[in-house]
């Protein structure tokens, strides 16, 4: 059986649904993968029977999901021997969607996260500048130029999560890593929002790039404290602009997104 | 240390060297078939992403083959093909991966623009392989848009009339193959098999497990390197810690 589904991002992603039963939840994971980025403009989505399997859901239920998807524009299905369902990039109203949601978060529960994030990468950062080898620091100064010359947020995006899940991969634990997969699903939409602005891509990148030079001078400490700058940066605007959208969603005639 | 057991020291650390290069063998004798089926193939005019089907069905059976015959030691295997790459125009990879009991080809995503992109070029065990001469193992390292857990690979460069066409290489099971060379390590307690940057493959000592770097334990401990010893496997080295 092909097997697509073996990297990480996408297996956190796609893991099994708790309540398999709603459409809307299974609706709500793979809208996120495309409007994410997770998944490249035009690439195939797994066959439906794989799908179904990995997400714990009926293929009914799973063939439902994707119809709606289907209505809202963000896949294509062909029939025939090289058919499937393939990915449509996703446009400016996605952001709209993101802003919906991160409008949605109670304070409390963005702050929690904020502070998940904080102790994993924070932690990862002082194990990588420990363990890392000169290939993985390599790797991570190549991929922050990424984001340094990401000309939209999508890009920039894709370049911030990729980084730090090579941050956390360079501390040589798997469970650390693969919290930081599941803490970049959780925070890109909002990240996401943050690097519409170039001066924030800037100014990330330029963090990042501090990151960088304490992890390859090997300066624990350094390590520690220019990972938590490098995302409380991110961290502080996506709490701005929540701040600032509940705000606006109070306002008689201001929802957000209309 | 007398002048008599130093030399016995010495005698059974060749002991020692062979036993690992024995261990390593078979996965060099593994991908040397490969590389070997590569070369008939690109000198038959079959070889890279024009007849990727062709290929896959050549290397499938070989490739299951070494994942059967060297469960539980060996959970991926495969390789990459560069022909004329200078002017970037034809690289790709063919990989097939066991997982739980089960036997299948891997289709990685070669998409840049997706979050999943493996960038197999820019990977260690590939750079290794063009530079080492003969067999690479790399890591344990954790293979992020690969196989995302901890992964050993031993990688091997594949020739045609003089020139590297490409790659050959196989995942090593992390836990059986640490395991294994720390059982061969065992009458040898002082001795830590390291790679190039003097980080862990194996060891018997209890704080400085497989994939950690040395230093930081020689610092904690104010231990030492007295001596080094090579191995046949590129980059590996046996440290005496005192």
């Amino acid at each position: 059986m092909p097997d697509s589904l073996t990297t990480l991002t996408k297996r956190v992603l796609f893991s099994p649904l708790s309540d398999p039963r709603r459409t809307e939840t299974v609706v709500s994971r793979i809208r996120s993968a495309i409007t994410l980025g997770i998944f490249a403009n035009g690439e195939q989505l797994p066959n439906e029977i794989e799908l179904a399997a990995q997400l714990s859901v009926s293929p009914v239920t799973l063939r439902d999901a994707l119809r709606v998807v289907r209505e809202e524009g963000l896949v294509r299905t062909t029939r025939g021997r090289s058919g499937g369902t393939f990915v449509i990039a996703p446009d400016e109203s996605n952001m709209r969607q993101f802003e919906r949601s991160l409008a949605e978060l109670p304070p409390i529960e963005l702050r929690d996260l904020l502070d998940w994030q904080a102790a994993i990468l924070g932690q990862a950062a002082r194990f990588a500048a420990e363990r890392a080898s000169a290939h993985d620091t390599a790797s991570l100064m190549s991929t922050i130029m990424l984001l340094g010359s990401a000309p939209d947020a999508p890009r920039a995006r894709r370049a911030n999560s990729r980084f730090l899940i090579e941050l956390a991969a360079s501390s040589r634990s798997v469970r650390i890593s693969r919290t930081a997969v599941t803490l970049q699903i959780e925070t890109a939409p909002h990240s996401m929002l943050v690097f519409r602005d170039p001066d924030a891509r800037t100014e990330t990148f330029e963090r990042g790039q501090r990151v960088v030079a304490a992890v390859a001078e090997r300066d624990v400490s350094a390590a520690h404290e220019r990972t938590l700058e490098m995302t409380g940066f991110v961290g502080d605007r996506v709490v701005e602009l929540h701040h600032d959208l509940s705000q606006r969603m109070l306002e008689p005639e201001g929802a957000v997104g209309r | 240390m007398t002048r008599d057991t130093e030399q016995a020291g010495e005698a059974s650390i060749d002991g020692l060297v062979a036993a690992i290069d024995a261990w390593a063998e078979g996965v060099r004798s593994d991908l040397e078939g490969i590389a070997r089926q590569a070369s008939t193939m690109h000198e038959a005019g079959s070889f890279g992403g024009r007849v990727i089907d062709e290929m896959a069905v050549r290397f499938e059976p070989q490739c299951l083959t070494v994942l059967v015959e060297h469960a539980p030691s060996v959970d991926g295997v495969g390789l990459v093909w560069e022909v004329g790459v200078e002017a970037g125009s034809d690289t790709g990879m063919l990989w097939w991966r066991s997982e739980s009991g089960t036997v299948a080809r891997k289709h990685h995503v070669f998409n840049p623009e997706s979050d999943s992109f493996y960038d197999y070029r820019n990977s260690l065990w590939f750079e290794a392989a063009l530079a080492a001469d003969g067999l690479a193992v790399v890591g344990p390292y954790i293979d992020a848009w690969g196989t995302d857990d901890h992964t050993i690979t031993a990688s091997l460069r594949i020739m045609a009339n003089g020139a590297c066409i490409g790659v050959a290489a196989a995942d090593m099971n992390v836990s059986v193959v640490t395991a294994t060379l720390a059982s061969i390590l065992r009458p040898w307690p002082q001795l830590v098999l390291v790679d190039n940057e003097d980080r862990v493959v194996a060891s018997n000592f209890a704080l400085l497990s497989a994939g950690l770097r040395v230093a930081p334990f020689l610092e904690r401990t104010s231990r030492r390197v007295d001596s080094r010893f090579a191995t046949t496997v590129d980059g590996w080295q046996l440290l005496r810690l005192v």
